[in-house]
């Protein structure tokens, strides 16, 4: 007869393959050693449950981590001067934005369209493009830079997405 | 896992600090529990209660599924565990602390007299285990993790911890014959 106590341990934690678990069945009927042996394994199991529920928690510690917890930075509270700084720009470019309108509807008014901020910077940009078209290949330089900073930024950005502001504390 | 524990789980991923510690609440046990029996010793298993959650706190958005928590967390605590041990290894530290302890204090304990003595002699027994097969058996039994599971916390193929298992047990049997 060959034994299965190699396998009891796997079958009181319900860990056998069913055919496994149906040779060890058949096997406790027959075998005195290896049902003393699962026995003593069942014994020892439900022992485990009840030692270790005396433990007592050390609440000191506990405490110093919750502290812990909460001086450590928080994701979900965003950094106020970030929020400020963000309000800030915001608030700026809009600003600027109405302002630079403002200026512009008033040049119109009192000198005439030729003299508005459009007008200057439609001719100085038709001025600008003139003298660098006539540079031979500035095209494909041009797009190949562009592709290659977007690309950059992008992984620059998911890199800073990444990043965790990690305060030590002691 | 229940669905509250899973919404709670979600929510400390997304950075909820109230959400975290609630976590804390429903483990520190299972962490203590866990370092404790390691280690064989109460002020390191509270450090490492602590390290542990703090290194979960940090890297839980790396987690990639919400219902791994619990064996994610028990992977974390098991490493700084297994780091201290080594540690102590290289420094030839020797460490019987909390199982004298408990045997010592189980004396108030208001247990029945028969199942006092057999958790004395179990934890007489335990000190018998090398760290290794001390973690595998505590793991199932006390935290009921599947075989699976505690192969993916210890960081071993799956027939190493039935076979740590099944030596664990059949090394406290013998020692508890010996006592009995």
């Amino acid at each position: 007869m060959q034994h299965v106590d190699h396998l009891l341990s796997a079958y009181i934690d319900n860990e056998l393959e069913e055919q496994e678990r149906v040779v060890v069945e058949k096997h406790l009927q027959d075998c005195t050693d290896c049902l003393e042996l699962y026995e003593d394994f069942s014994r020892m199991s439900a022992s485990f449950t009840h030692a270790f529920e005396t433990i007592s928690l050390p609440e000191q510690a506990i405490e110093q981590l919750m502290t812990r917890i909460n001086q450590l930075d928080t994701p979900d509270s965003p950094d106020p001067i970030s929020v400020l700084s963000y309000a800030a720009l915001r608030w700026g470019t809009i600003s600027s934005i109405l302002l630079l309108l403002a200026v512009n509807v008033s040049l119109m008014i009192t000198f005439g369209p030729f003299f508005s901020f459009i007008q200057i910077f439609y001719r100085l940009a038709h001025g600008v493009v003139t003298i660098f078209s006539a540079i031979p290949y500035l095209g494909v330089v041009v797009t190949v830079t562009c592709f290659l900073l977007i690309g950059m930024s992008l992984w620059l950005l998911h890199q800073l997405l990444r990043l965790k502001k990690v305060e030590i504390t002691q | 896992m229940d669905q509250e524990l899973f919404d709670l789980i979600t929510k400390a991923k997304r950075g909820d600090k109230s959400a975290f510690e609630s976590l804390v609440e429903r483990y520190k046990r299972h962490v203590y529990y866990q370092a404790v029996t390691m280690l064989n010793d109460t002020i390191e298993a509270e450090d490492v209660l602590q390290e542990a959650f703090i290194k979960a706190y940090f890297s839980l958005e790396n987690l990639k599924s919400s219902y791994a928590f619990t064996s994610w967390l028990s992977r974390i605590v098991y490493n700084l565990c297994n780091d201290r041990i080594k540690k102590r290894d290289r420094e030839k530290v020797v460490v019987s602390e909390w199982l004298d302890n408990k045997i010592e204090n189980m004396g108030d304990s208001k247990l029945p007299i028969e199942q006092k003595q057999m958790q004395i002699d179990l934890y007489q027994a335990m000190k018998s285990l090398s760290p290794e097969h001390r973690s595998a058996i505590i793991l199932r039994e006390v935290h009921g993790y599947s075989y699976q599971d505690i192969a993916e916390i210890m960081g071993v193929p799956e027939g190493t911890v039935k076979s740590r298992i099944h030596h664990a047990r059949l090394t406290l049997r013998e020692e508890l014959k010996k006592e009995g």
